[in-house]
């Protein structure tokens, strides 16, 4: 079905796009956000709109995702390179940028989880949130952020032993 | 619920709002800004293109121009009259002024 609305943008068919937007925008944006980019919104609308421009350069309707991810990835980076832009920002988009919390995890639990989240390296960081939170492939994630298949199964063994580590001495 | 499980939670937790409608909305505005500016782009350098060749070809459209424009004013002229009387002569233009027709 995914594929069908990507022939169907590719042709120019901005209801098809809108659609992908859709669906992709807040998983898309949860991982932005759990990767430690305080501007995901913004990023993630950046991915979009790039992407929508620059879908003849997708090989396979079926890898949109990867290759959107992938986009956002590459913008993510660009922008941390560039002037940063997080410091005005008012609560409200602060608040839309909250994340829905899970009941399954305590609040003592988070609190370590977080903290030790934003020591991981910032590729270790996506990996983990890609494979184990939205249970993507180590072989997509290591297509959309361009590392190594081995690297992306080291950095999810090495972050989910410590992330385990923390939430084990914190339960 | 094992560490595990707990953990996937944690990492899969997506904003609370759902903003897909004016996400959605937002990201297509800007999609069709960078659309026109691109067709902007191409159709300014279109036209420096299209300049540059009308100047190296100047000498001889102006030979051309000087040799049919005698022919051609009687005629661009009644187009200018009949132009202005369409113009003037519209509904728009008299409601404009506040004059009612008929």
């Amino acid at each position: 079905m995914e594929a069908a609305l990507v022939r169907q943008a590719r042709a120019g068919s901005q209801a098809a796009f809108a659609r992908l937007v859709a669906i992709h925008e807040k998983p898309l944006r949860g991982f932005l956000r759990k990767s430690g980019w305080i501007d995901a919104d913004d990023i993630a609308q950046e991915a979009f709109v790039a992407a929508w421009a620059g879908l003849a350069k997708l090989r396979e309707d079926e890898g949109f995702r990867a290759w959107l991810y992938g986009v956002a990835w590459k913008k993510a980076l660009s922008q941390r390179r560039g002037a940063q832009r997080a410091a005005a920002r008012d609560e409200a988009w602060r608040g839309e940028q909250e994340l829905e919390v899970a009941a399954e995890v305590g609040a003592e639990d988070r609190m370590a989880l977080e903290k030790a989240l934003a020591t991981l390296p910032e590729d270790q960081r996506a990996c983990v949130t890609l494979c184990l939170g939205q249970g993507w492939s180590h072989a997509e994630v290591s297509g959309a952020l361009g590392l190594p298949l081995g690297t992306v199964k080291s950095h999810v063994t090495r972050g989910r032993e410590r992330l385990l580590a923390v939430l084990g001495a914190a339960s | 619920m094992n560490l595990d499980d707990q953990l996937s939670a944690f990492l899969g937790e997506t904003p609370k709002q759902s903003r897909a409608e004016i996400f959605t909305a937002e990201v297509m505005k800007r999609a069709e800004q960078r659309e026109f500016l691109d067709r902007l782009m191409a159709a300014a350098a279109g036209a420096v293109v299209i300049g540059l060749v009308l100047w190296a070809c100047a000498p001889v459209l102006n030979l051309a121009v000087s040799m049919i424009a005698p022919a051609l004013a009687p005629i661009a002229a009644v187009f200018a009259f009949a132009g202005a009387v369409v113009i003037t002569g519209g509904p728009a233009v008299w409601r404009r002024l506040g004059l009612s027709i008929g």
